[in-house]
C-alpha cells in the first residue's frame, strides 16, 4: 500500500514556533515530523501571513532568502534556496508587506547544546487576498481548537488514552495528538494556545474580510503608543550574550520574567535587526553588533 | 513391558523411518516407556524427534459447518469451496502460499484458510480431515494446517446444495453509508432511494429482474446493485438487512439479492438535497460516488495546461506518440491536475476542458491561440489562476495505490463567509 501524500496541516505559528521534539524517520524515504506542543504531528504545512521581510543571505548565483512570515499569532521563519524552485522565482518579485500564502516542510535544527528550532523549507508561494486569509484563520482556528479541547481533556484524565478521549466526542487524530502532546510535553499552560485562537479570530472580525485596500482608517486622536522597550530589550540582550551571542530562547524566559510581551518583543527584535545594532548569525541566536 | 507389545510399535516406526536402526528404535521405545509413557504416545514423541511429522491425528469425527464451537481440533467436514484466493503471505518460516475462500455445506457458509498449500478449487467439493477450528475477528474459520488432508469429494457430493438459500456469510453489522467498505460480506443499511432503474438480464436459471440506482443517507450516497425487483420506488427510504460491498475503482457499491431483508421504512427520512461534503482523510479510507470536497489548490502538477489526445482512443500522447497507437496528429485539449488540500488530507484532481476553461476564463481555442508559442506560459497562466484557490469541487472519487483521486463534474469558490464562522466560534469560545 502506497503511503498517501502528506497532509498540508493547518496550524499557527505560535504552536509551530514552540515545538520542542520531532520524530525522526528511520526508513528510508520515510517523512520527518515535528511534533507541536498540541501532539499534532507536521510534515507539511499550509499557512497565511504578510510577508515581513526577505533577505539573501547567499549570493547573486546561488542565493539563500531568509523571510520572514507573519501571522496573527507569531512569525514563519522561511529558506529559500536553490532546490526551491517555485518560491525562489516567487520570492524576489514581492515586496514587503504582501499578504502570502505559503506551502511548505517543515525543517529543524538542534543546536550542539540541545536546543532545538523549527522553520520552513516552502514548496510553493501564493498571493492571498484578506477573505481568503480570513477563511485560513478560521479552519486554523477549528483544527487548533480541536487539537486544545482534546489535550484539555487529556490532562484533567489519569493516564490519558486515545479511546477513552475519542468516546469523549474527541475526533481520532486529536486524540492521538492529545495523548502525543501528553507524553512529549507534559503539563503545559495551554491559555497562551487559546488566547492566540482568539486573537486571529478577533482579526478576522476587525479586519471584517474586507479587501486590504479598504483597510478601516486609523481611529482619529491620538493613540497611545506603549512606552518604548527598544532600551530594555537590548540590555537584556547584551546580559544574556556569551561569546557567541545570546540564545533567542534565553532572552524570551527573561522578557517574561520582565512581563514584556512576546509579540512586542519579537516586533522590538526585528526593529533592532533592521537597524543593525544586533545580529542573528545562525537562526536562535542573537548577537551585538 | 513385554517384549510382544514393544514390537509391533517399533515395526510401525520402522515404516515410518526406513533408515533408522531397528534396535536403536527398539531402546528409543523402551526408554520412554520406563518412564511410564504409553506406547504410542511414545511413537509419537519419537517421529517428532526424528523430524516425521505425524500425518493424521485421532479425528473427533464428521461434524456439519454450523456444529463447529469454535477450538476443535481434527474436524472432518464435507464442503463445497465457493471462492478461493491465493497470496503469498510472509511468515517467520519465510513465504508462503496462502490459500483463503469460503466453503459452505448444507448448514452455512465458514471461511477457511489453508496455510501448507492446499489449494481448494471454486465450485468443486471437498472432504477435508484433520482440520482445525479457530476464531478470527469474531468469525469462526477452518484451518487447514500440516495435519489436514484434503481430498475432493464423489461426483454428486452435496449436489442438492442451494447457496441462495444459505444465510449470508459472517455476523450482520449495522453502518452508515459512510463506512461501507470493500469486502464487507453482510451489513444492515438504511438510506432514501435516489434513483431506481430496473432491467432485464439473462442468467444460467433465465431472465431476471434487477435493480441500479443509488441510495444516499446524510453522510455518503452510494451505488448499489439490487439482483431481485424488492419493488421499492425512488424517493423510499428502505433498511437492508444482508447486503455486502463490492468495489469499483476504490468506489464502494452495496450488493443485494433475494438472501437480503429489505424493508420500507415510511416513518423514517434522510435529508438528502445536499451533496454530502467529506473530509480528504476520509477519501483516503474509501473513494466515493457524487461528494463534495472543500480545500485549497496546493499544487499545479505537471502534465496540466494544454495536451494532445491520440484520436482513436483519447489517450494523451506523449512526445507526439500514443502507448497503444503509435505517432499521432493528435488532438488539442486542455485540463489540470491539481492536488487539493483540506487540512485533514490531500487528493489530486483531474479538471476536464470545461472546467478547466472555466478556471480560465478561456477556451481551448482561445488558448490555442493566445499561448501558441509559449506552452510555459499558459501552465504560468493556470498555475496563476489555480494555485492557492480555496475551491469546492464535486463528483467521483476514485482510490487506487496512488491515493484518492476526483474527476470533478462542478468547480465552485469556497464561499462560506468566514466572519460569520469566526463570530459562531468566538462566542462558542467565551462559553466556559
Amino acid at each position: 500500500m502506497a503511503r498517501n501524500r502528506e497532509v498540508a496541516k493547518r496550524l499557527f505559528a505560535i504552536e509551530y514556533n514552540r515545538s520542542g521534539h520531532e520524530d525522526k524517520a528511520t526508513e528510508e524515504n520515510a517523512p520527518n515530523y515535528v511534533i507541536t506542543p498540541l501532539g499534532d504531528p507536521v510534515n507539511r504545512l499550509y499557512f497565511v501571513g504578510v510577508l515581513m521581510s526577505k533577505v539573501n543571505n547567499g549570493t547573486e548565483e546561488s542565493p539563500l532568502y531568509r523571510a520572514e512570515v507573519r501571522d496573527p499569532t507569531g512569525t514563519f521563519y522561511l529558506y529559500v534556496g536553490q532546490y526551491q524552485p517555485q518560491p525562489l522565482s516567487v520570492l524576489p518579485t514581492l515586496e514587503p508587506p504582501t499578504l502570502l500564502g505559503v506551502v511548505g516542510k517543515v525543517r529543524t535544527f538542534t543546536k550542539d547544546d540541545g536546543s532545538f528550532y523549527v522553520s520552513i523549507k516552502p514548496e510553493v508561494l501564493f498571493p492571498v487576498d484578506i477573505p481568503q486569509r480570513d477563511r485560513w484563520i478560521v479552519s486554523t482556528s477549528k483544527f487548533t481548537l480541536e487539537r486544545l479541547k482534546a489535550l484539555e481533556d487529556a490532562q484533567a484524565m489519569d493516564g490519558p488514552a486515545v479511546g477513552p478521549l475519542m468516546e469523549k466526542g474527541h475526533p481520532r487524530r486529536s486524540a492521538e495528538s492529545a495523548v502525543n502532546a501528553m507524553s512529549l510535553y507534559g503539563k503545559q499552560d495551554l491559555m497562551q494556545y487559546r488566547e492566540a485562537v482568539k486573537g486571529a479570530l478577533g482579526l478576522v472580525i476587525e479586519g471584517g474580510g474586507r479587501p486590504l485596500m479598504e483597510a478601516p482608517p486609523p481611529p482619529k486622536g491620538a493613540t497611545p503608543r506603549p512606552p518604548d522597550i527598544k532600551e530594555d530589550v537590548f540590555k537584556l540582550i547584551r546580559e544574556c550574550s556569551s561569546e557567541k551571542g545570546a540564545l533567542y530562547r534565553d532572552i524570551i524566559t527573561r522578557c517574561d520574567q520582565k512581563g514584556i510581551d512576546r509579540i512586542r518583543l519579537e516586533e522590538t527584535i526585528q526593529e533592532l535587526l533592521d537597524e543593525g545594532t544586533i545580529y542573528e548569525p545562525t537562526i536562535g541566536l542573537i548577537k551585538v553588533i | 513391558m513385554a517384549e510382544e507389545q514393544i514390537a509391533p510399535i517399533v515395526k510401525e516406526l520402522k515404516e515410518a523411518l526406513p533408515e533408522a536402526d531397528e534396535e536403536e528404535l527398539s531402546r528409543e521405545l523402551s526408554r520412554y516407556i520406563r518412564f511410564g509413557i504409553v506406547p504410542q504416545e511414545a511413537k509419537k514423541a519419537i517421529l517428532r524427534k526424528m523430524g516425521v511429522r505425524e500425518p493424521s491425528r485421532t479425528s473427533i469425527g464428521h461434524r456439519s459447518l454450523s456444529e463447529l464451537q469454535g477450538n476443535e481440533i481434527g474436524v472432518e467436514v464435507t464442503v463445497r469451496c465457493l471462492s478461493s484466493n491465493q497470496r503469498l503471505q510472509m511468515t517467520q518460516n519465510g513465504e508462503r502460499t496462502l490459500c483463503t475462500g469460503l466453503v459452505a455445506d448444507e448448514t452455512m457458509i465458514r471461511r477457511f484458510v489453508s496455510w501448507e498449500g492446499h489449494a481448494l478449487e471454486k465450485d468443486k467439493c471437498y472432504t477435508l480431515k484433520g482440520a482445525s477450528v479457530r476464531t478470527f475477528r469474531g468469525e469462526l474459520e477452518l484451518n487447514l494446517g500440516s495435519y489436514a488432508v484434503v481430498d475432493e469429494a464423489p461426483e454428486g457430493t452435496l449436489s442438492n446444495l442451494d447457496i441462495s438459500k444459505l444465510p449470508r456469510y459472517g455476523a450482520i453489522i449495522e453502518v452508515s453509508l459512510k463506512d461501507l467498505r470493500a469486502g464487507q460480506g453482510n451489513v444492515f443499511v438504511k438510506g432514501k432511494v435516489l434513483s431506481a432503474e430496473k432491467r432485464q438480464i439473462e442468467t444460467e436459471k433465465g431472465a431476471k429482474r434487477i435493480v441500479d440506482g443509488m441510495l444516499a443517507d446524510e453522510s455518503k450516497r452510494v451505488r448499489f446493485t439490487s439482483w431481485h425487483d424488492f419493488g421499492f420506488e425512488v424517493g423510499d427510504v428502505i433498511s437492508i438487512k444482508g447486503a455486502y460491498v463490492k468495489e469499483w475503482r476504490g468506489i464502494p457499491q452495496l450488493n443485494f439479492d433475494e438472501r437480503a431483508e429489505v424493508e420500507k421504512l415510511p416513518e423514517v427520512d434522510f435529508d438528502v438535497m445536499r451533496t454530502p461534503r467529506l473530509a480528504a482523510e476520509e477519501l483516503q479510507q474509501s473513494g466515493a460516488s457524487d461528494v463534495e470536497v472543500a480545500g485549497t489548490v496546493i499544487e499545479i502538477r505537471d502534465g496540466s495546461g494544454l495536451i494532445f489526445r491520440c484520436p482513436s482512443c483519447n489517450r494523451a500522447l506523449a512526445g507526439g506518440s500514443c502507448t497503444v497507437h503509435g505517432p499521432q496528429e493528435g488532438i488539442v485539449d486542455l485540463r489540470a491536475k491539481i492536488i487539493i488540500d483540506d487540512g485533514t488530507g490531500a487528493l489530486s484532481a483531474v479538471l476536464n476542458t470545461e472546467l478547466t476553461e472555466q478556471v480560465l476564463g478561456m477556451s481551448v481555442k482561445e488558448c490555442e491561440t493566445k499561448f501558441c508559442d509559449s506552452e510555459s506560459r499558459l501552465v504560468d497562466h493556470l498555475v496563476q489562476k489555480l494555485l492557492g484557490r480555496d475551491l469546492v469541487l464535486r463528483g467521483n472519487v476514485m482510490k487506487d495505490e496512488f491515493g484518492p483521486s476526483m474527476l470533478p463534474a462542478k468547480l465552485d469558490d469556497h464561499s462560506t463567509d468566514p466572519l460569520e464562522e469566526a463570530k459562531k466560534m468566538l462566542s462558542a469560545m467565551e462559553v466556559p
